[in-house]
């Protein structure tokens, strides 16, 4: 029962990628753990900080729109 | 890993490989043959699916191969921008097919989806043809060697690509190419959802519902579970369904239809209203959420309708040929060269793909031979989205397809009449088999319904109401086929608009510098003011005119849309060259060549032809002798209207003209270049990265 949840749950999760992906979303866990490991000095920005500026930057002056 | 086991299995049995893809050659060969040769019955679509998979298999092994290893040695081992800039944000390596998904949703719009369907009234096969060939041959080839070169260049735009490897003249050049092509696409994409909504308080509500939802989604995501999309995603679609549901009890009530019943042009202000907001207000409020559900959306319908193709494998009821590849077509104006081949636009080559090329693609991806499969494959299945467009298109009857295509101006406004017109062209068709379709998918009526949104949808129904629901469900899936591509047609129309803005805020702050700050809200103001006046001219202009305005809009959008693709290919020749690999340089020359050729033909035309329906000078002579002489047509009321037509029609030319000079500038500063290396045996530095180890072994 419990392996069972956890495949459902492990499903979800890359489901959650996938999704991301396509919309070109980035993932904030993995940003926090490049910000770790790189540049352990820097304090990593909040969720919602990290959101917004990738908001602003994918809407901003270089984005791209098609046909 | 992948590519170790394919050549064990090489090793092992070439035999058998060899084989399958002589079967797969032939599959393909036959499925074309029926195609073309096949003229007294009617056949299945699903020779349409096999010719143009097969097809496109072949060219994915062998042609997209030939590019990559001998003329730019994509190498496993070469480590790419996601990896030398890893910022865990814009440089990510990612998952091929996640990528490849990105990649297409955002290469696939409406494009490939209206050129197919209005190119389908000279029948099905010039459109199959073109749509298969271009791709394999020029559009595919364009996104792939763009692709690749920005991810040899950090992931640069073909702007600034332009810049370094030709000069500032002809970057200069491109980048005004791009913003004037904005406008012109968001006019037209614009009037295919204004000639869907009009007169139809389903589709209007469901599109006006689309608003709130989106807002919600917005603050759902910023203040109540921040950075949840999936959820905030899953929970916009179940309001969207409900949208479309509800909307046929709006239809369907006395008091509420008329709330929503509007003319064109109404429906027209209300979208410069929206344009406008959208590029003022906030992005998260409106267009990130709105843009997530449109990404879904796109991707979900696109492969339902692939699988309802299969499923219901639908017999092809246009000829192979109609009489109209003589130009004298109701849909669209011009013979078959150039104007097919203007017509049909993205499905088989697309300038806006080379901006997505080298735009977020080449920055996630995570290593460079998997650009086959993003650049090249990604182009493959949009052409295959054209295929099943032409598809939905074709399968209608004739006569149908006609008096859904057909502007006022050539079959009246009346449905006996235009049903006895549509059938002296030689396609039979019954008054009561016009009303009966308005009937089954709840339209008051779906003559004149132009801009090749209503006819894909109703050929959508067909098929998805076949497999889910029977005729009572046709009014259901029509207009959830119109609400798919409006809902992904205005995620264009307003990240267009926004985009533009700064385009605009970009070359005006070069003049005045306070004009230029996206933080000042009066430049923003402006701005926009300016860009969506742009786009809402052209398009109030499209709404009104007798002809139709598809008529007019939709070859100046090809047109400019070709002449993009025609400047990433200069682009694309010019880093061939200068690599040193001029003897395969028609790789890129060949498609630019035909390009040119079929853009200045039909701009040529669209300026100086002397048929009235075909060119902007004539008919504004035209129209302005019969103005003189007291005589106007039916089509046009007042000498205000008439005043109107001969100045957009004198605007259209000097438009038309000045996209062709600057595309023949591009050129010309190209040539340069090639002069150089040419005649001169210079050797050019290119703007290359070198090579640098990875180190990366496999992504996730």
């Amino acid at each position: 029962m419990n392996s069972l949840f956890q495949k459902i749950r492990h499903g979800a999760e890359i489901m959650r990628k996938i999704g991301k992906g396509i919309s070109n979303l980035p993932d904030y866990q993995s940003y926090v753990e490049h910000i770790r490991i790189h540049h352990p000095e820097v304090a990593p920005p909040t969720e919602a900080e990290f959101f917004k500026d990738f908001l602003d930057k994918k809407y901003g002056a270089s984005a791209k729109r098609c046909c | 890993m992948e590519t170790q086991t394919s050549t064990i299995r090489k090793k092992s049995n070439p035999v058998a490989k060899a084989i399958i893809w002589i079967a797969v050659a032939l599959a393909g060969g036959i499925s074309l043959s029926v195609i073309a040769l096949q003229r007294d019955e009617h056949i299945s679509a699903i020779w349409f699916v096999v010719a143009s998979l097969a097809t496109y298999a072949v060219a994915y092994r062998f042609y997209s191969r030939f590019i990559s290893n001998k003329i730019f040695g994509l190498d496993k081992k070469r480590a790419t921008p996601a990896e030398r800039y890893a910022d865990g944000k814009d440089y990510v390596p990612t998952n091929k097919w996640v990528l490849y998904g990105h990649h297409f949703a955002a290469i696939a719009g409406a494009g490939p989806l209206v050129g197919p369907t209005l190119a389908a009234q000279m029948g099905y096969l010039p459109g199959t043809i073109w749509i298969v060939a271009g791709a394999v041959l020029a559009g595919c080839v364009q996104d792939f060697v763009v692709l690749i070169i920005s991810m040899r260049r950090k992931g640069k735009s073909i702007g600034e690509i332009a810049r370094e490897e030709i000069g500032p003249v002809g970057g200069y050049l491109a980048l005004v190419g791009v913003f004037a092509i904005m406008i012109i696409l968001i006019a037209v994409l614009g009037l295919v959802v204004v000639n869907a909504l009009k007169a139809s308080p389903w589709g209007m509500y469901t599109i006006a519902m689309t608003i709130p939802i989106a807002l919600f989604m917005g603050i759902y995501m910023k203040f109540l579970r921040p950075g949840r999309v999936g959820e905030a995603s899953i929970i916009g679609f179940a309001l969207l369904i409900f949208a479309l549901v509800s909307g046929q009890w709006v239809a369907d009530s006395a008091t509420l239809a008329p709330m929503f019943t509007f003319e064109g042009k109404t429906i027209a202000i209300m979208m410069i209203v929206y344009g406008f907001l959208a590029s003022v207000l906030p992005v998260w409020l409106l267009l990130a959420p709105r843009d997530y559900l449109s990404t879904f959306l796109k991707v979900g319908v696109i492969g339902l309708l692939a699988v309802g193709i299969l499923i219901v494998m639908p017999e092809i009821q246009m000829p192979a040929l109609t009489k109209f590849v003589d130009g004298t077509g109701p849909v669209f104006s011009g013979n078959l060269f150039p104007f097919l081949f203007i017509t049909i636009a993205c499905g088989a080559v697309s300038g806006f793909h080379s901006l997505i090329s080298s735009g977020t693609t080449p920055k996630l991806i995570a290593n460079e031979k998997h650009a086959n499969m993003i650049g090249y494959g990604g182009m493959l299945t949009e052409s295959f989205v054209a295929v099943m467009a032409l598809v939905a298109a074709t399968l209608l009857s004739p006569g149908v397809y006609f008096a859904i295509n057909s502007p006022g101006a050539a079959i009246g406004t009346d449905v006996s009449a235009a049903a006895s017109t549509i059938s002296s062209w030689g396609f039979s068709v019954s008054a009561d088999e016009i009303n009966t379709l308005a009937q089954q998918v709840d339209e008051e009526s779906i003559l004149s319904r132009t801009g090749g949104a209503p006819s894909l949808a109703v050929g959508m129904a067909h098929i998805f109401s076949k497999i889910v629901g029977g005729p009572q469900l046709m009014a259901f899936w029509y207009h959830f086929a119109i609400l798919f591509e409006a809902v992904f047609i205005l995620t264009t129309i307003d990240a267009g608009t926004r985009v533009g803005r700064f385009m605009l805020q970009d070359l005006l702050g070069n003049i005045w510098k306070p004009i230029g700050k996206t933080d000042w809200m009066p430049a923003v103001y402006i701005t926009s003011a300016i860009v969506v006046a742009g786009w809402g001219y052209f398009l109030v202009v499209g709404v009104t005119d007798p002809l139709g305005g598809i008529n007019t809009l939709w070859p100046l959008f090809g047109i400019t849309n070709q002449m993009l693709a025609a400047i990433a290919l200069i682009v694309a020749t010019t880093v061939i060259i200068k690599m040193g690999k001029s003897k395969y340089c028609w790789v890129t020359l060949a498609p630019l060549a035909w390009l040119m050729i079929v853009t200045f033909t039909a701009g040529w035309q669209k300026i100086f032809s002397q048929l009235p329906n075909i060119g902007f000078l004539k008919q504004a002579e035209v129209t302005k002798q019969a103005l003189a002489a007291g005589k106007l047509p039916p089509t046009i009321p007042t000498a205000e209207a008439a005043k109107q037509i001969i100045f957009n029609n004198q605007l259209n030319a000097v438009l038309t003209g000045i996209f062709m000079l600057l595309i023949l500038g591009v050129l010309i500063d190209a040539m340069r270049i090639w002069g150089k290396v040419w005649f001169k045996k210079e050797e050019l530095p290119t703007s290359e990265e070198p090579f640098k180890q990875t180190k990366i072994s496999e992504v996730s």
